[in-house]
C-alpha cells in the first residue's frame, strides 16, 4: 500500500520530513511512529494506519513534500509477501501523534474519503428483491434511516394488479412456456437452402385431380414438401433422433419411424400436431393425414398422438409469408423445417441468368446431436427430392 | 374444569403429587401451619402432617442443601423461596450441588429436587424483594428453568417438575398469584413443557414474553389491534433448556420481534432469543429486533418510579408500533 502524507493542520500545503523512525525491513505495528515530518504548524510524528512492513522509502529526509505524496510504500502484514498490494483507495494514516507543542493549532487530519454509501436494507427485503429481481438501488427505504423494508420492495414488484395487465389464454401460455423453453435449453443453429419448385408444382397440378377423386382432399404443396421431407428422414436416420437427458446423463433416442409435426395456425396460437409413419406413404394418404391434422388442430382437439414424439416439424407460412424465416424447435423434437413464400428469383445458369420459381428453406436444428455437415446433408438431399422428383400418385 | 387462581392452582399440584408420592415432601419459611406468607401452601400442613410439610428457619443455604442430601437418600424434596431474590444465598448449593451431582455421578444418582421461587415486581417491595432472577438462573448448566404465566401453567408445570427425576426450579410470580384461571385438577396427564406456546396468533410482529410480562404482552397485543396490527404473543414458558425455533418460525410469518424481560437489560434471556432468532431467520427480518427491558439498575422502591420501569403494556405497544 502507499503511504501518503496526510493533511495535518487546516492551513497545510506541504510538508518537511525531518526524519524516518524506521528504515526499510521493519515491522511496524499499527500506531507506532514510522516518520517524522514538520509542516507550518508544528512537527510531529505521523503512525502506521495498520501493522505493516516498510518496504520502501521514497520521501528522502529533508525533502519538502505535497500534501497526498507518497512518502514510502508499505506491506501489510499477514498478507502475502509476493502478493502486489493496489489498494483502491491509498490509506491515509488517521492517527496522529505530535511530537513538538502547539497543540492548539493542530487540527484532527480530515477524513480520508467519504464512506462509500451503502444502501440500508433489512434482511427480508434484501432475500425478497433477490427472488423478484428488485434493484435495491432504486428504492427509497420507508423505514427509519431510509431502510428499505419488505413492503419498499413488494411495492416495487410488478403485480397482476399493474394496469393493463391480463394473464395470456391456456393455448399461449402453453406456446410461451414451450417457446422459452425450447430458446433455453435447444442450442440451435439454423441452414438455409433455396429450392427450386418448378417441378413440385408441376406435379401437384398433373396429380391433384386424381388425388381428390380418390380421396375428396385436395392436394396442397405442404402435402408435397411432407413427402420429400419424409424421404430424406427416412433416409437419415441421425435426424430422426431425438436427444434426451436421463439421470443428468446426456443421450440420445433413435426413432425407426418417420414422425413429422405440422404447425397449424389457429385462433389465439399455433397448435402442432403429428403426422406418424409417413416413410413411403403415397401423396393420398399424406394428404388426408394432413387434413386430418389440421382439423384436429382448428378444432382444438389433439389426440395423445399428437402429444408423444416427432423428430421434425414443418412451419409453411404460405403465400402471404416472408421470403424467409427461422421457426423454434418444439422442445423434444431435433429440428423444424421453415419453409418461406414462394416465389421467382433470378439465378445463374449455365453461363447466364434465369428466373427460378422456388422457396427459401430454412432448417433448424439442437446442435446436441447434430452438426453442419450432418445437417447440409439432409438439407442437401431434400432440395434434390423436391426438385427431382419422382413424383408420383401411388 | 374449575376456576381457581394461579395460587390455588400451585395449591392443588402439591396436594395431588403430595398424596400421589409418599417419598415427597416440602420445606420452606412459614409454609408450615400458617400456608406459606403468599399461602402458597395452605392446607397442606393439615393434609400431611409436620414431618412433610416442614418449617424452616430463615437459612436458604441450610435448607435447600438438605434437600440435596434428601434426594440422594430416596426422597423427591420440594422447596419453597418465599423471595426469589434469596436464591443468591442458596447459589453455590444450587449451581455446584444440586445441578451437577448427577452429571458428575455419571448419572448414578437422581436428583429429583424441585424448587419454587417466587420473585417479580410491581408490588411494592423493593429492591432486594422484586427481582425474577431469570438471568442468574438460566445460566446454570443441569437445571431445569421453568416459568408458568397462567394458572394453568403453574398447575400442570409443577405436577410435571415433581415427577422429573432432574433438579427443577420454578420461578413463579407474585404478581400473578391472584390471577384467575381454568385449571385441569385431578389429571395425570402431565409432561414436561418443551419451549414456547404460541397464546395468541398474529402476523405483523411477534411478541415474546415470560411470567407476568405474557399478560402485558396480551394487552399490548389488545391495543394493537385496535389499530389493525396483529400480533403474536409468545409466552417462553422454559429458560433453561432454551428452544427459541418456535419463536423463529413466528419471525418468519411476522418478520418482526419484540421480546419483553422484566429483568435490566443486560444478561438477560432476550438477548439470547434475539440472538438465536437470528440465526435461525435473519434472512426473514424486516427490521432489527427489539427488547423491553428493565433499566440497568435495581427496581426502584418509589411506586411511581417502579412503574415506570417496568414494561407496561403500553410501552410494549409503543415498541412494536416502531418496527412497523
Amino acid at each position: 500500500m502507499d503511504f501518503l502524507l496526510p493533511k495535518l493542520s487546516a492551513t497545510m500545503e506541504t510538508a518537511t520530513i525531518t526524519q524516518w523512525l524506521r528504515q526499510p525491513g521493519d515491522k511496524v505495528r499499527m500506531g507506532e511512529a514510522l516518520v517524522e515530518v514538520e509542516t507550518d504548524k508544528a512537527t510531529m510524528e505521523i503512525e502506521a494506519p495498520a501493522d505493516v512492513i516498510l518496504t520502501e522509502i521514497l520521501a528522502a529526509a529533508g525533502s519538502e513534500q505535497p500534501l497526498g505524496a507518497v512518502l514510502a510504500r508499505l506491506d501489510p502484514l499477514g498478507a502475502t509477501a509476493t502478493a502486489p498490494v493496489t489498494p483502491a483507495v491509498a490509506i491515509v494514516p488517521a492517527a496522529i501523534t505530535p511530537a513538538t507543542i502547539t497543540p492548539a493549532t493542530i487540527t484532527p487530519p480530515a477524513p480520508a474519503a467519504a464512506k462509500p454509501t451503502r444502501t440500508l436494507a433489512s434482511p427480508l427485503a434484501r432475500r425478497l428483491a433477490l427472488q423478484h429481481g428488485v434493484d435495491l438501488g432504486k428504492l427509497t427505504g420507508s423505514g427509519p434511516h431510509q431502510r428499505i423494508r419488505k413492503r419498499d420492495v413488494l411495492g416495487a414488484i410488478p403485480t397482476t394488479s399493474a394496469p393493463g395487465f391480463k394473464p395470456l389464454s391456456a393455448l399461449r401460455s402453453g406456446i410461451a412456456a414451450s417457446v422459452s423453453l425450447s430458446r433455453q435449453t435447444i442450442p440451435a443453429f439454423t441452414l438455409d437452402r433455396w429450392v427450386d419448385t418448378t417441378a413440385l408444382s408441376q406435379a401437384r397440378s398433373l396429380l391433384a385431380p386424381g388425388i381428390l377423386q380418390q380421396t375428396g382432399v385436395s392436394l396442397t404443396f405442404t402435402d408435397l414438401m411432407l413427402q420429400a421431407l419424409a424421404d430424406s428422414l427416412t433416409n437419415s436416420p441421425n435426424m430422426r433422433a431425438r436427444y434426451a437427458e436421463q439421470n443428468g446423463v446426456a443421450g440420445q433416442i433413435d426413432s425407426d419411424t418417420v414422425d413429422i409435426g405440422l404447425v397449424v395456425a389457429v385462433s389465439g396460437g399455433v397448435m402442432i400436431p403429428i403426422l406418424r409413419n409417413l416413410g413411403g406413404t403415397s401423396l393420398g394418404q399424406i394428404a388426408s393425414a394432413r387434413q386430418a391434422a389440421m382439423q384436429r388442430a382448428r378444432n382444438g382437439r389433439l389426440n395423445q398422438s399428437d402429444t408423444g414424439p416427432a423428430s421434425l416439424s414443418v412451419s409453411n407460412t404460405g403465400r402471404h409469408g416472408p421470403d424467409r424465416f427461422e421457426a423454434i424447435i418444439s422442445p423434444g423434437q431435433t429440428g423444424i423445417l421453415a419453409i418461406g413464400r414462394e416465389h421467382d428469383r433470378v439465378i445463374p445458369r449455365a453461363g447466364g441468368i434465369a428466373l427460378s420459381r422456388g422457396v427459401t428453406l430454412a432448417l433448424s436444428v439442437d446442435h446436441r446431436l447434430i452438426d453442419g455437415l450432418i445437417g447440409a446433408q439432409f438439407l442437401a438431399h431434400l432440395v434434390q427430392r423436391v426438385e427431382q422428383g419422382p413424383w408420383s400418385a401411388d | 374444569m374449575p376456576e381457581m387462581t394461579y395460587r390455588e392452582a400451585i395449591v392443588a399440584a402439591l396436594t395431588e403429587e403430595m398424596q400421589r408420592d409418599p417419598r415427597t415432601l416440602i420445606m420452606g419459611e412459614d409454609i408450615g401451619e400458617s400456608g406459606g406468607p403468599f399461602k402458597t401452601c395452605q392446607g397442606l400442613y393439615e393434609a400431611f402432617g409436620a414431618a412433610r410439610v416442614r418449617d424452616t428457619p430463615i437459612a436458604e443455604t441450610g435448607f435447600v442443601g438438605a434437600a440435596l442430601g434428601l434426594s440422594l437418600t430416596g426422597y423427591r424434596p420440594i422447596v419453597e423461596i418465599m423471595f426469589a431474590d434469596f436464591l443468591g444465598v442458596a447459589f453455590d448449593q444450587i449451581v455446584n450441588g444440586i445441578a451437577k451431582h448427577r452429571f458428575m455421578s455419571g448419572g448414578r444418582v437422581r436428583t429429583p429436587i424441585v424448587i419454587r421461587a417466587i420473585g417479580g415486581g410491581g408490588l411494592r417491595f423493593g429492591a432486594q424483594h422484586s427481582q425474577t432472577t431469570e438471568s442468574w438462573m438460566m445460566s446454570v448448566p443441569g437445571l431445569k428453568v421453568i416459568c408458568p404465566s397462567q394458572p394453568e401453567q403453574a398447575y400442570l408445570m409443577l405436577k410435571a417438575a415433581i415427577r422429573d427425576d432432574n433438579p427443577v426450579l420454578i420461578l413463579e410470580h407474585k404478581a400473578l398469584l391472584s390471577t384467575k384461571g381454568e385449571v385441569p385438577t385431578g389429571t395425570d396427564a402431565v409432561s414436561f413443557p418443551t419451549g414456547p406456546r404460541i397464546l395468541r396468533e398474529g402476523s405483523d410482529v411477534t411478541i415474546v414474553g415470560t411470567l407476568a410480562m405474557v399478560p402485558r404482552a396480551l394487552a399490548a397485543a389488545d391495543l394493537l389491534s385496535a389499530e389493525g396490527i396483529s400480533a403474536e404473543v409468545i409466552d417462553l414458558q422454559v429458560l433453561r433448556p432454551l428452544n427459541v425455533t418456535p419463536i423463529a418460525d413466528s419471525v418468519r410469518k411476522t418478520n418482526n420481534l419484540v421480546v419483553v424481560e422484566e429483568q435490566a437489560r443486560t444478561g438477560g434471556w432476550s438477548g439470547n432469543v434475539v440472538a438465536d432468532v437470528i440465526e435461525q431467520a435473519f434472512d426473514y427480518l424486516d427490521s432489527p429486533p427489539v427488547r423491553v427491558t428493565l433499566p440497568d439498575y435495581p427496581v426502584p422502591y418509589s411506586p411511581a418510579l417502579e412503574d415506570m420501569v417496568l414494561p407496561s403494556p403500553d410501552s410494549i405497544a409503543v415498541a412494536a408500533r416502531a418496527l412497523l
